[in-house]
């Protein structure tokens, strides 16, 4: 717990950084919702269609933009971009937890106490996914209360704050895996740039994989790689959570941390 | 009992031989030394006692458990010290101190403020304030605020000033007086000397010797001469061993009857001689420079 305590003070600072950049963003974009209801941007693409190819508006979420009939479709569209900034913040935690002690020669410290490395493990992958947990659950009241003052009376109250706790459900969801992997990539890449460089390009490289599945049916399976394609929020507002897909991931997950216990248990610590 | 133990203890690095097959048995009690120069692997030593780093050959003991399955539980009872010390930069000495003590599950603060005391540490300044001997006396004082059985120091000198150095040393003294073990590395001749019962001599990962310094040195005369010419067949009747011959000077060592030696050099035409104890300093660089090379070496003569 000692280790717990003193990594989730260290997360603080970055933490609170996050959560207030996210919610100030957060709040500016609910903002917008009144002026989009009337599908001002689905007309803005609808008349732009043929200036920017397919792919292109694909890449950036642009493909198929609804009317924004109600605040939840609106949230979930600007969910998607939200969604990335997110597990970005998750996964650069993960890839930087535990070779950041190598780097910065705290590990010297760290290990001559009575600790053991699966030990070590446990209590920064706790402290960390609870600091994750935190700035997910600090956004989730947030957009609960923006969907409250913008809600357009078209919809249930309770179905409006379901649908947005679905939302956040699955972004909770999307940075545990990225987390996960990031952490699997601290463990064995003791350079903490490379480390890190590793794990955005991986969340990029699945949310590229993502859109490539939608262009085309013959790729649509690559879909099953992209977390943030498979918790897209439309997605879940239009068919809610897939069980399968959420224990496909969640094995995986499970697999990663394993192999994260693995790695670090065996691993020489690099000491400058 | 048997504090610290490595049997064929070998560690590379990829083709790098950093250490191979190390023996060696520190008691309970001892202040052990282990010197060497830079490369030599004492750190790589440390690492491994420590289970930082694990052996391609051979295991390592401490307190007859082994270090690479029993890392947790011999560490409630170890103090370490690392040759560079690093923490966050905006840590203070308390927050570092309070935090070991919770790591060890210890509630009494009496030995922080002793420690405090001792070292004349400052408690609320940030690290990234701190001198560096400041920085490593806190270091030293997380290695000792558990009072542990067993301090295990990498360069423990290091970075520390004169008067710094004085009280870390005193400390360390004054701990083993009360039973705590001590295994230390170093760079410092003067600090393996005046501190440790026994050293081992590290050259190239390999142990070249192991010496008892309490008996040893006190027996060992380094001799030198100066003079125009020299019978060598007087030293070959003395048994000296060479250590620097010139053309007007001769260096030897000397282990035996200190009258034979004098009666000796009575009858030779001397310019000048001195005669000295030999220093732990005289014995490293005759065997790091050039006296020995094998690993099977004698003492002195």
């Amino acid at each position: 717990m000692t280790l717990l305590k003193s990594e989730f003070k260290s997360l603080f600072r970055g933490l609170v950084l996050w959560t207030g950049i996210l919610a100030l963003i957060l709040i500016i974009v609910m903002a917008f919702f009144p002026f989009m209801k009337a599908g001002v941007l689905a007309d803005l693409i609808e008349v732009n269609r043929s200036v920017f190819p397919m792919p292109l508006l694909a890449l950036f979420g642009l493909a198929r933009v609804p009317i924004f009939s109600n605040v939840t479709i609106y949230f979930a569209f600007v969910m998607q971009y939200f969604n990335v900034a997110v597990v970005i913040y998750a996964s650069l935690r993960g890839a930087a937890s535990l070779n950041k002690e190598e780097r910065d020669g705290t590990i010297t410290y760290l290990y001559a106490q009575p600790i053991t490395r699966s030990g070590i493990v446990a209590e920064k992958m706790a402290a960390n996914f609870w600091a994750y947990g935190m700035l997910v659950m600090i956004l989730w009241a947030l957009a609960l209360i923006l969907a409250l003052i913008f809600s357009t009376g078209s919809q249930a109250v309770w179905e409006m704050l379901f649908q947005v706790s679905q939302i956040y459900l699955g972004t909770f969801v999307i940075g545990i895996i990225f987390m996960a992997l990031g952490f699997f990539f601290s463990a064995i890449i003791a350079n903490l740039w490379k480390a890190r460089t590793v794990a955005i390009a991986l969340v990029l490289g699945t949310y590229l994989m993502g859109v490539i599945s939608s262009l085309a049916d013959a790729v649509e399976f690559l879909k099953v790689l992209s977390p943030l394609n498979l918790f897209d929020p439309s997605r879940i507002i239009a068919r809610g959570i897939d069980l399968r897909d959420l224990s496909l991931w969640g094995g995986m997950v499970i697999i990663v941390v394993i192999m994260t216990f693995v790695s670090y248990s065996k691993k020489d610590f690099k000491i400058t | 009992m048997k504090i610290i133990e490595t049997v064929h203890l070998t560690k590379n690095y990829g083709q790098t031989l950093a250490l191979k097959n190390v023996n060696l048995l520190v008691e309970e009690g001892e202040i052990y030394g282990l010197v060497g120069p830079i490369g030599a692997g004492k750190s790589t030593l440390i690492k491994l006692l420590l289970n930082f780093i694990f052996p391609n050959i051979g295991h390592a003991t401490i307190f007859e458990l082994n270090c690479a399955k029993n890392s947790a539980k011999i560490k409630k009872k170890v103090g370490y010290v690392p040759s560079d010390v690093h923490y966050s930069p905006d840590v203070t000495a308390g927050e570092l101190l309070k935090t070991t003590l919770a790591f060890h599950r210890i509630q009494s603060e009496a030995s922080m403020l002793s420690l405090y005391e001792a070292l004349e540490i400052e408690s609320t300044r940030p690290w990234v304030e701190l001198s560096i001997s400041d920085q490593k006396k806190i270091g030293i004082a997380c290695a000792m605020v558990h009072e542990p059985r067993l301090l295990i120091l990498d360069d423990p000198g290091k970075g520390l000033d004169p008067a710094a150095k004085r009280q870390v040393f005193e400390l360390l003294r004054e701990a083993n007086q009360k039973g705590t073990s001590i295994f230390l590395a170093s760079n410092s001749l003067t600090e393996i000397q005046d501190y440790c019962t026994r050293v081992a001599l590290l050259k190239e990962g390999r142990v070249i010797r192991i010496e008892d310094l309490t008996k040893v040195r006190k027996k060992v005369k380094i001799v030198e001469l100066w003079g125009e010419a020299f019978d060598f067949r007087d030293l070959e009747i003395l048994g000296g061993r060479m250590l620097n011959v010139t053309e007007k000077s001769v260096k030897f060592s000397y282990e035996g009857d200190v009258e034979k030696l004098l009666k000796t050099l009575s009858m030779m035409t001397l310019k000048d001689v001195t005669i000295k104890n030999a220093s732990l300093e005289d014995e490293f660089l005759d065997y790091y420079e050039g006296g020995h090379g094998s690993d099977t070496l004698e003492i002195g003569i």
